[in-house]
């Protein structure tokens, strides 16, 4: 079963995405107010009062001239040493997903080969997994996302010498970088560490490694912040909390120790009217699960768009006591930001979750055969081709969110349903495919001429004249409203995800209707389901089935869900059952490589959103683990982190 | 020409190319071009070809298709359902494929191909 295994599918993880009642199992968010209690982590989850950690700017001997210095000196050797900075490196690291780093100085040192590697282990707690000298340069090998933690000792002194430590593919994040974003929240430019040990403490003060919350609310009132002068100047008030976020990322070595440590982070009560101050809380914990802005001045949505498509794990968030709550929709927009949220403002979310096509295999016997039995008398036909399900890559969940209410508003409220996707730019047309062989359907009396109710709106192009082609394309509501009127009232069973089957891609270049002048268009979905409903009978007779399969194009609209359906294409046949999409036992002899082919895909729609390169996207991808939504964070963050070099976009 | 004149052109050439003819199929596509065969998802000609080379000899019948021009340049969405005779089996099996056509200097070619198998006919 292709799809039970792979770990990305977003049908993986609906599992054990169900909404969850009784509120959250990990560091909820409660109002938490005054002073906060805990000073020191007693077990040992996260360090805050360690001593800091030795990094360049800390200690004397690497002040910036002298790195400059040994910048100059590798840049000299290395060109004398020939070929390190050949083309070798990309090939070489996209096996693997390494990537080489060139260690010069090494030798004028008093230690070898085995103690600088030792040495950089030590400092950096990154594995170095290969490593080899090639003239003056020790060439060490480590993966895409521990780069930045081996270069920032560039420049570190090591037993007599100065090491010059450099990426070749990929630059480094400057210590330089960081050191600015400390300075400038520095109230007392003389003192530049102080300003790191005032950030850790007020970092342990904050952090409560039982819940594993930071509570970062009303940092105004912050006694330790105020004495060290922290709001004594507008330019400074600014920059402190980037500082913090650097001091607290700093604590960590990976992402996974980090998205450990903190599932929880409150910012409420500081008076914020936007999120510009605050914005890089989604680049230091990108996975949190639990985020509370209470009582803040947000006004809108807009005032949060930077955060849009960050924490895409979020589960809980608090908005509670600022003017957003009153905002239109205010609640459909929080669930189409955050596919996985729960819990807003400390209420369940109802979302309608509907499980659209076998994420599992089906155990055999479950299965109401009687009813399944095909047109031909065997229960199961032996097909030429073996069956599976859908496919999908549609990680924002947006195309799920839409599949999961419109069939209930289709069957319920077709009006509220144009009213809510549809517009004057909509298309719809329907075609009745006749000729598909009929499953038998128990105690169904199939009507003499079972497809009239089809044939007027039916614009099966194989059949129509071109005159009628034109009126058979329903263009705006109001002439799709007179097509689905003339349709039979259907009722789909959107509670058995075995009847269903979808496969969700992104696409391009739909137009735009917030911006009509953007004539390249914007991205969107295309969704194709397949499925059955039951047309609403009268008077007890046993509703006849039908099946359907149905294409939608999606696009950023207007409306309350902002999402607007462009295209909307849909066949109906005789009911057929849904045989041909539960995985059976593998008759397509051939070997396909789906994994492979899976990952090729991953890579093309990870170029496609990134502008990454080939190499640069398939190194992100494994370093991932070919997990869509970390892969796209990792980017994300390299990017923020000025990890990626130009040539990674070529 | 108008979109349902490209697209009932299309759909005839495709079907029929893939059942006479199926490497001269590499020209509809482009190495961005993507094919989700079933649960499987590929891209670039090479990987869609070879994906459809694995299918057997096909005898395809077109029942329905139909399409909507999308977007702003002209491309248009082409939905096709019919049934498909694989190898010879007494047991055609029944198909609905979508297809995003992007034109291109004159002429087009085929962004996405969605395969899906609907029903044992």
């Amino acid at each position: 079963m292709p799809n039970a295994a792979a770990p990305s599918g977003p049908r993986g993880q609906r599992g054990a995405r169900g909404p969850r009642r009784g509120g959250p199992s990990r560091g909820g968010i409660s109002k938490r107010s005054g002073p906060r209690g805990i000073k020191t982590d007693k077990d040992g989850d996260l360090d805050m009062d360690a001593p800091v950690r030795q990094t360049p700017y800390s200690r004397g001997g690497s002040a910036p001239s002298s790195r400059g210095d040994a910048r100059g000196g590798r840049l000299t050797r290395g060109s004398g040493s020939g070929g390190i900075r050949g083309g070798t490196t990309r090939s070489h690291a996209r096996g693997s997903g390494l990537v080489e780093i060139t260690v010069l100085g090494w030798q004028e040192s008093q230690g070898n080969r085995d103690s600088v590697i030792d040495f950089l282990e030590r400092k950096t707690n990154v594995r170095i997994k290969k490593s080899r000298t090639q003239g003056d340069a020790l060439i060490i090998s480590v993966p895409f996302l521990q780069v930045a933690e081996i270069v920032k000792w560039d420049g570190c002194r090591y037993a007599g010498s100065t090491l010059s430590i450099n990426a070749q593919n990929v630059p480094k994040i400057t210590s330089k970088g960081d050191e600015d974003v400390i300075m400038a929240a520095n109230p007392r430019p003389s003192e530049k560490s102080d300003t790191i040990k005032v950030l850790e403490q007020v970092l342990a003060q904050r952090y409560n490694s039982a819940t594993k919350m930071l509570d970062l609310s009303r940092l105004g009132e912050d006694a330790t912040l105020r004495q060290n002068g922290f709001f004594d100047f507008a330019s400074t008030t600014s920059k402190m909390f980037p500082a913090l976020m650097l001091v607290a990322d700093r604590k960590f070595d990976s992402a996974a120790e980090k998205r450990d440590a903190v599932v929880s982070v409150t910012l409420g009560y500081n008076n914020l009217k936007d999120i510009k101050v605050v914005s890089c809380l989604a680049a230091t914990f990108s996975d949190l699960k639990n985020l509370s802005l209470e009582g803040n001045m947000i006004p809108s949505w807009a005032s949060l768009d930077s955060w849009r498509h960050k924490f895409r794990k979020l589960e809980q968030l608090v908005l509670s006591g600022n003017p957003i709550v009153t905002e239109d929709g205010y609640k459909e927009e929080a669930m189409r930001r955050y596919p996985m949220l729960q819990m807003l403002d400390n209420v369940v979310l109802d979302r309608p979750v509907i499980k659209i096509g076998a994420a599992q295999a089906i155990p055999s016997g479950i299965m109401p055969t009687a009813t399944h039995t095909s047109s031909y008398g065997s229960t199961k036909t032996q097909l030429p081709l073996g069956v599976k399900p859908g496919f999908n890559l549609d990680d924002s969940g947006v195309g799920m969110q839409f599949l999961s209410s419109f069939f209930t508003m289709y069957d319920n409220n077709r009006d509220e349903l144009l009213a809510t996707f549809y517009d004057e730019a909509s298309r719809f047309s329907v075609s009745a495919n006749t000729m598909a062989p009929r499953t038998h359907q128990v105690g169904v009396s199939i009507p003499p001429k079972p497809w009239e109710p089809y044939y007027q709106t039916s614009r099966n192009m194989m059949r129509t004249y071109a005159a009628s082609l034109i009126t058979k394309l329903f263009i705006g509501t109001q002439k799709i409203r007179d097509a689905w009127q003339s349709l039979p009232r259907s009722k789909h069973d959107v509670s058995d995800s075995k009847l269903w089957v979808f496969d969700i891609w992104p696409v391009q270049g739909l137009p735009d209707v917030n911006n009509p002048s953007n004539l390249e268009g914007v991205g969107g979905l295309i969704a194709t389901v397949h499925g059955e409903y039951e047309e609403v009978a009268e008077g007890g007779k046993v509703p006849l089935k039908r099946s359907f399969d149905r294409t939608f194009t999606l696009a950023p609209g207007r409306g309350a869900m902002n999402l607007r359906v462009v295209n909307d294409m849909m066949v109906v046949r005789a009911w057929g059952g849904s045989d041909a999409w539960t995985p059976e036992p593998q008759i397509f002899a051939a070997p396909v490589n789906e994994e492979e082919a899976m990952r090729q895909a991953k890579i093309v729609e990870l170029r496609r959103r990134t502008g990454l390169n080939a190499a640069y996207a398939e190194l992100c991808m494994i370093e991932t683990g070919w997990n869509w939504d970390g892969a796209y964070a990792a980017f994300e963050r390299a990017k923020a982190d000025n990890l990626l070099p130009p040539e990674a976009f070529i | 020409m108008t979109y349902t004149v490209i697209a009932a052109q299309f759909t005839n050439h495709y079907y029929k190319t893939f059942d006479e003819a199926r490497e001269q199929l590499r020209s509809l596509y482009r190495p961005h071009s993507m094919l989700t065969f079933e649960s499987t998802a590929v891209c670039g000609e090479d990987n869609i070809l070879q994906t459809t080379h694995r299918i057997g000899k096909v005898v395809h019948t077109i029942v329905t298709f139909d399409a909507q021009p999308c977007g702003n340049d002209g491309r248009i969405l082409v939905m096709v359902t019919g049934h498909m005779v694989i190898d010879g089996s007494e047991h055609p099996q029944g198909f609905s494929e979508c297809f995003q056509l992007i034109p291109e200097n004159g002429t087009y070619y085929i962004l996405n191909d969605i395969f899906k198998l609907v029903y044992p006919a």
